[in-house]
């Protein structure tokens, strides 16, 4: 495609990683192919649904892509449990964007926004994953991770693995 | 005549919390299908599973064959595993990737562990979820989905 830098291409990888190990207990590795898999994958998915999202602005002859597009090219293509919960972050984000500038940079530094990002019941949606209750579960991240994560989704962990992996 | 399209300001930001659902969502199916193969090291072949498992991820099987070679280079080293241990050859497919590396290889002992202990259980999953009734939860979430 004329324009486009090789670099361009994909999703930087040492951002994808970063997400990848947020999700992943600490003694879970992810070999190098696996990190190119998944940038690849990443860097597919923002085509697939900007492509369905510019299909439809095109089709009412708007000339700008809106948010509202993006999320309904979602729920059209199978990604309806993303959706919902990225309409709430959407509504959100406008709240706190109607704020002057300062008291948007104060919020964000006291971690308000992220409090504001991540309502409670955001976690029954499980973003397609799991339906459960983060309460019942053990968790493994601090509460600074579980701060800035996305979602608050928190990956079940196996606290007998390391006693397991001793007896051997 | 092409037309220029402008976007929204707001789609970066949406866009950008998208994937990080999307990588979390593809990272931690794929971890779950590690896992299940006693695994503890997330390789192509499990993103591969996960793609081929998930409907919604369908969009993403042409990128799979880029992987294939991954899973030749799977079968030419598998032969060095069944010399290890012919007992486990088949169980022993998904690790055959640690060969080379001693820190993997020691992983890949464990895990050949994990798998002879796995053998000897009658539940319908391995080791790793032996006494951990959420785990074996969280595997029929996934057989759910």
């Amino acid at each position: 495609m004329a324009g486009v830098r090789e670099q361009d291409q994909y999703m930087p990888i040492a951002n994808v990683i970063r997400i990848m190990r947020r999700i992943l207990p600490a003694h879970a590795k992810i070999s190098d192919d696996a990190k190119e898999t998944i940038q690849e994958c990443v860097s597919e998915y923002i085509s697939f649904i900007t492509a369905e999202a510019n299909e439809r602005c095109q089709r009412e002859q708007r000339k700008t892509v809106t948010a509202e597009d993006v999320l309904w090219a979602m729920e059209k293509l199978g990604f309806d449990n993303y959706a919902h919960p990225l309409s709430l972050y959407l509504h959100r984000y406008r709240e706190s964007e109607g704020e002057p500038a300062s008291v948007r940079r104060a919020s964000s530094a006291m971690g308000i926004n992220n409090n504001m990002v991540h309502p409670p019941y955001i976690n029954s949606h499980g973003f397609g994953m799991f339906d459960f209750d983060p309460s019942s579960q053990g968790f493994y991240r601090d509460d600074h991770n579980a701060a800035s994560g996305s979602g608050g989704f928190v990956a079940p962990f196996d606290p007998y693995a390391n006693i397991k992996r001793d007896a051997l | 005549m092409f037309t220029k399209q402008m976007i929204s300001s707001e789609i970066p930001m949406l866009m950008s919390k998208a994937c990080e659902i999307f990588i979390q969502e593809l990272t931690f199916r794929a971890w779950m299908h590690a896992e299940k193969n006693n695994k503890s090291i997330v390789q192509p072949c499990d993103v591969a599973k996960v793609i081929m498992q998930t409907d919604t991820m369908n969009f993403l099987t042409e990128i799979i064959p880029n992987n294939l070679g991954d899973f030749s280079v799977f079968d030419a080293k598998e032969e060095n595993i069944a010399n290890i241990a012919e007992e486990n050859e088949v169980s022993l497919s998904f690790t055959a990737g640690f060969m080379g590396n001693p820190m993997m290889k020691m992983d890949s002992e464990e895990n050949a562990g994990n798998i002879v202990e796995g053998n000897q259980a009658t539940l319908p999953y391995t080791s790793g979820f032996m006494g951990n009734p959420m785990n074996m939860m969280n595997m029929d979430n996934v057989r759910m989905k």
